[in-house]
């Protein structure tokens, strides 16, 4: 069976490219394209190995009803951006344990939105990546989680 | 009107008509495109070009080479009717980090754009006051409670503007061709291989656009090419003129013998009321006339004429040089306003016998296009209006179902 990565991206679909050196080391990238499709399917983050979060993503992508508690992600919008508002959901909220990584063209936003002490895993930025480099970058940060279990 | 300003008339309101087609449908491909039913399509097609830009930046080594593109798209989105506001905020808050290293789109100007969204506050500067405009064009074109026309799913403005680009064009091309037949016939060859040109290069230049690598171009655009030209070829051997020419008459049994006589039609056979002559017809004979023939036109509303307009019983003299050519011409005598009609006339050959004039038992046939000039202008604009009608029809019926779907 094949290890499941979500990806909360809403340019999933533009740059779904980037993923296929994962896609072919035996991953299976599971989108979510908006914040609250990003929070419905993070609700089953148990079935993943990773969560990678785009941090400018909007809230959702149709008309439709958002919970409370994703309405309030987009206060990190004032300043920050949505995405920093699942970030903190999924490690402050959730508590998962698998690694969650940024993906993000906003560069070093632990550094700059002051995120140290949440529990990022890595952060990965999109500008000038090659798909190589982001599967290199992504199986390191798993089998650094792996030793860590060990 | 002279003949020439008169195809030049019928050439711009078929080019007129043309753009509104291919306008108008692009219209349409793209709301279809973009709506729901369409929306897996399109993303497949999008996965296959992303994955097509990265695996060519990858071979390159030169990740900007995708990159590049993704953010070309961020900024062309923001251009596009229908985009969510929310989404048109997001690629400028994508553009404001990208920026830094491109060059071509100012950091600040996308941070002021971002300021006044949605709307002025306070005293701005002229770049904030500009950025102001653009985003007051933005928001009449934004649904901000997300009931845009855009896809549910993420959007790659460039990818669908390619294929909207292509598909309408191919649409519009054909459609085009189709109908235009009627107008291919009043045109003359030259024209007709302008035309095709054009159509050529509308057709296949967004096509290329969706294919990635040379070869395939090449493949793509050689191919289309040769249907063209075979297109072309089939249409000029087709006889639009005559419908029993070349006619062949023995004239042993017309006090001619051993001699014969070939009519040949013209193969653009239309005549209007603005030219003073119509298509020309040749005669040719071959062996020695012994009595000089004559022809007569067998319907009122036309008559004969020579080079000059002037009207004539055409006559082919017993001094007639052998195989060179006797020219003549058929012109209408009155044509009612904005009318337009396919006429079978014949053309009779006679000789004057001791008996009086006999007519032959032969004679040619002629399909003529008999079209009043104003007609012919009509037709086309009402090309392009229904044309139009039907793009906005198709567009509204789209609405209505993406607006029904939950």
């Amino acid at each position: 069976m094949k290890k499941k990565i979500l990806w909360i991206d809403d340019d999933y679909y533009s740059i779904s490219g980037l993923f296929r050196p994962l896609e072919k080391a035996e991953y299976k990238i599971v989108p979510a394209i908006s914040a609250l499709d990003g929070f419905r399917e993070a609700q089953k983050w148990q079935e993943y190995e990773l969560i990678v979060v785009d941090l400018i993503i909007p809230m959702s992508q149709q008309q439709e009803p958002i919970p409370e508690i994703v309405k309030g992600w987009e206060d990190e919008k004032i300043n920050k951006h949505v995405g920093i508002g699942i970030v903190k959901w999924l490690l402050e909220i959730l508590n998962v344990t698998c690694p969650v990584v940024i993906l993000s063209v906003v560069s070093d936003p632990i550094k700059e939105f002051k995120l140290d002490g949440l529990g990022i895993s890595g952060y990965i930025r999109k500008s000038g990546l090659l798909p190589t480099a982001l599967k290199d970058e992504l199986i390191q940060i798993l089998e650094k989680r792996e030793e860590d279990k060990s | 009107m002279t003949t020439f300003l008169l195809e030049l008339l019928i050439i711009l309101a078929s080019i007129g008509s043309f753009s509104i087609l291919v306008g108008g449908s692009r219209q349409v491909v793209r709301a279809v495109l973009s709506g729901k039913h369409f929306n897996k399509l399109y993303l497949q097609y999008l996965k296959a070009t992303t994955k097509h830009e990265f695996e060519a930046a990858s071979t390159a080594k030169n990740p900007d080479r995708a990159w590049n593109s993704i953010f070309y798209e961020k900024v062309y989105e923001l251009g596009i009717s229908g985009v969510l506001y929310a989404t048109r905020e997001k690629n400028l808050d994508y553009i404001k980090e990208e920026a830094l290293s491109k060059p071509y789109v100012s950091r600040k100007l996308a941070g002021e754009l971002i300021k006044v969204l949605p709307k002025q506050n306070g005293n701005l500067s002229f770049q904030a006051k500009l950025a102001c405009y653009i985003c007051e064009l933005l928001n009449l074109t934004s649904d901000r409670n997300g009931s845009g026309t855009q896809p549910i799913k993420s959007i790659h403005g460039i990818a669908i503007d390619h294929l909207t680009t292509a598909i309408s064009a191919w649409l519009a091309g054909i459609v085009y061709l189709l109908l235009s037949i009627y107008i291919l016939d009043d045109l003359h060859p030259v024209w007709v291989a302008i035309s095709s040109f054009l159509l050529f290069v509308l057709m296949i230049v967004p096509l290329l656009n969706l294919i990635g690598t040379f070869l395939a171009k090449l493949t793509v655009a050689g191919t289309i090419g040769s249907v063209i030209i075979l297109f072309l070829g089939v249409f000029a051997t087709i006889v639009h003129g005559g419908t029993s020419l070349p006619l062949e008459i023995d004239l042993n049994s017309y006090q001619n013998p051993g001699a014969k006589l070939s009519i040949r039609s013209p193969e653009w056979l239309s005549v209007n009321n603005v030219e003073c002559k119509g298509k020309k017809i040749s005669v040719i004979v071959s062996g020695k006339l012994v009595t000089p023939i004559r022809f007569y036109v067998n319907d009122d509303r036309f008559y004969f004429v020579n080079k000059d307009c002037g009207e004539i019983i055409p006559q082919l003299e017993v001094s007639q040089p052998e195989t060179q050519a006797y020219e003549f011409y058929i012109a209408p005598r009155d044509i009612s306003p904005f009318s337009s009609s396919t006429v079978d006339v014949k053309v009779i050959p006679s000789y004057v016998s001791q008996l009086g004039e006999v007519e032959f038992n032969s004679s040619a046939k002629l399909k003529i296009k008999l079209e009043h000039w104003l007609w012919g202008l009509l037709s086309n604009i009402y090309l392009g209006m229904g044309t139009v009608g039907g793009t906005i029809l198709l567009y509204l019926i789209n609405n209505f179902l993406n607006k029904r779907k939950p």
